[in-house]
């Protein structure tokens, strides 16, 4: 009997240690496997965004490839010929120096002119900003900014305590940084009806961190509106090209911050 | 359980068995609910069940040494051990499930209720109730496999060790699979001998103790990770 008795456990323990096995080895094979597959699809998932990177990487090239070449048509083509036009009517002379419909003509043509060539420079600057290819994206920032606070529709304050940091910066990346800043402050302008904005540029670990914010309304998540407008397409395009992270604080209904994070330990883009 | 195995030839097995089950085995309980309490606040509704349920099982458990401590009879306990941790599993399961599949756990839940009253009262009173924890013991491996069916499709877009609710499945289907065929024969181990019958709940207290240390490797993983948008 005892014997019999005996049997039993070892015949139980060896049950449950089998069971315990086998059901271990299950979930162990499941997991190697579900794993396996996350890795493939993650792999796949990331040659993608590999893929569109590099589609992305084109279109932005061959965008400011074609705003370079139309800023500096504008400037050289039209620039120079209404320079020429001006000179021309300089060298018009009347037939009475007493002809008052002449002199106010004269007056209101180069008046118009000068507006014209002053508006022309503009474009092409923007275009084609020569400041950012000269003298880099803290001077073309500030030239930028200078412009707006002069035009009184915006009171920007400008901080700079990564000045070593903007110098490194490749023309494409702060081509790409100056875009950002040119559409966020745009969006300030146009949308917001803040009063006040503040960009500051502070280097983070391995990173260039640049803080952006405004008091004007904020933007709404995009659930409320119906979809995530074009400047908001344009600055997260810009930043994935360059392979910078941003973050936005939640909608609270007033003010706007976003804060923007550029790996500088990264290859060149 | 290899090393226990060996372990026990070579102790004083009564001596070994007493501190295993006194201290060790309550200690995995008291492990999952202390690491319950630091997450709590993130734990979610079908975590909070099972961190109930391992705070039940640690009250059922002192209370159970107490007894026996007082030479008193313990079997109506595992009865009420059996109803109770059978509510708390099937709920946790159900959370998985629309309403429909609710509604059927919830059925499942009154149905072996009954069987486990009558079972306590007309049945299997006065010895272990193999029949209820065999087969509350089957269902759970029921619920595991379905769980681990449904997981296979829904979840494919994280790691596996990043969702808690495997590793709360693991625990469960991992214990409940190897100790189906000892809760099924455990009155004839009784009758086998106390010496025999402590070797085998040696090795089911092992068990026990991996399925509650998942449960607290599944309480920790409830803890968010920082995640950082990207453009």
């Amino acid at each position: 009997m005892q014997a019999t008795a005996d049997n039993i456990y070892i015949l139980i323990i060896l049950a449950m240690s089998g069971t315990f096995i086998l059901v271990s080895s299950f979930i162990l094979f499941s997991i190697r496997n579900q794993n396996k597959l996350l890795k493939q699809r993650q792999q796949f998932q990331q040659a993608q965004i590999a893929h569109q990177k590099e589609l992305l990487h084109a279109v932005i090239e061959s965008q400011e490839a074609e705003r370079k070449r139309i800023g500096q048509d504008l400037h050289d083509d039209v620039g120079t010929t209404v320079s020429g036009l001006r000179l021309l009517i300089d060298m018009f002379i009347p037939a009475s120096e007493n002809d008052t419909r002449h002199i106010a003509f004269l007056q209101s043509s180069k008046s118009i002119i000068d507006k014209i060539v002053k508006d022309v420079r503009n474009i092409s600057h923007n275009l084609s900003p020569t400041t950012l290819r000269y003298y880099g994206l803290a001077a073309a920032i500030t030239e930028h900014c200078t412009i707006i606070n002069q035009s009184g529709k915006l009171g920007i304050t400008l901080t700079n305590d990564a000045e070593t940091l903007l110098e490194k910066l490749t023309l494409p990346v702060s081509t790409a940084l100056y875009r950002v800043l040119e559409e966020l402050l745009n969006n300030t302008i146009k949308h917001s009806g803040a009063s006040k904005a503040n960009i500051l540029f502070t280097p983070g670990n391995n990173s260039l961190i640049i803080d952006y914010a405004d008091n004007g309304k904020g933007l709404m998540p995009e659930g409320v509106t119906a979809k995530k407008g074009m400047g908001l397409q344009n600055i997260e395009s810009r930043l994935l090209n360059i392979n910078a992270i941003f973050t936005m604080d939640p909608y609270e209904g007033k003010g706007f911050h976003i804060k923007i994070e550029y790996p500088t330990n990264q290859s060149v883009v | 359980m290899f090393i226990s195995f060996i372990y026990l030839r070579l102790i004083n097995i009564s001596m070994f068995f007493y501190i295993y089950s006194t201290f060790v085995f309550p200690g995995s309980l008291l492990l999952a609910v202390v690491v319950g309490l630091m997450y709590y606040k993130y734990l979610t509704e079908p975590h909070k069940l099972i961190f109930n349920y391992a705070l039940f099982s640690l009250l059922a458990n002192i209370i159970n040494i107490i007894t026996i401590e007082l030479h008193k009879d313990t079997m109506m306990m595992n009865h009420l051990y059996t109803i109770f941790e059978f509510v708390f599993l099937s709920l946790f399961y159900s959370s998985f499930y629309n309403k429909r599949g609710k509604q059927i756990i919830y059925a499942i839940i009154v149905l072996f209720e009954i069987f486990c009253i009558v079972n306590a009262f007309a049945i299997q009173g006065k010895i272990f109730n193999s029949y209820s924890h065999t087969s509350a013991a089957f269902i759970y491996i029921i619920y595991c496999m379905l769980f681990i069916a449904k997981q296979s499709t829904e979840d494919t877009d994280a790691n596996w060790g990043s969702n808690s609710f495997n590793w709360v499945n693991t625990g469960i289907l991992v214990y409940y699979a190897s100790t189906i065929l000892m809760f099924a024969a455990n009155n004839y181990l009784t009758n086998a001998g106390i010496e025999i019958y402590k070797k085998v709940w040696l090795v089911h207290d092992t068990i026990f103790i991996i399925q509650f240390i998942l449960f607290a490797i599944a309480f920790y993983k409830c803890k968010p990770q920082q995640t950082i948008s990207i453009s």
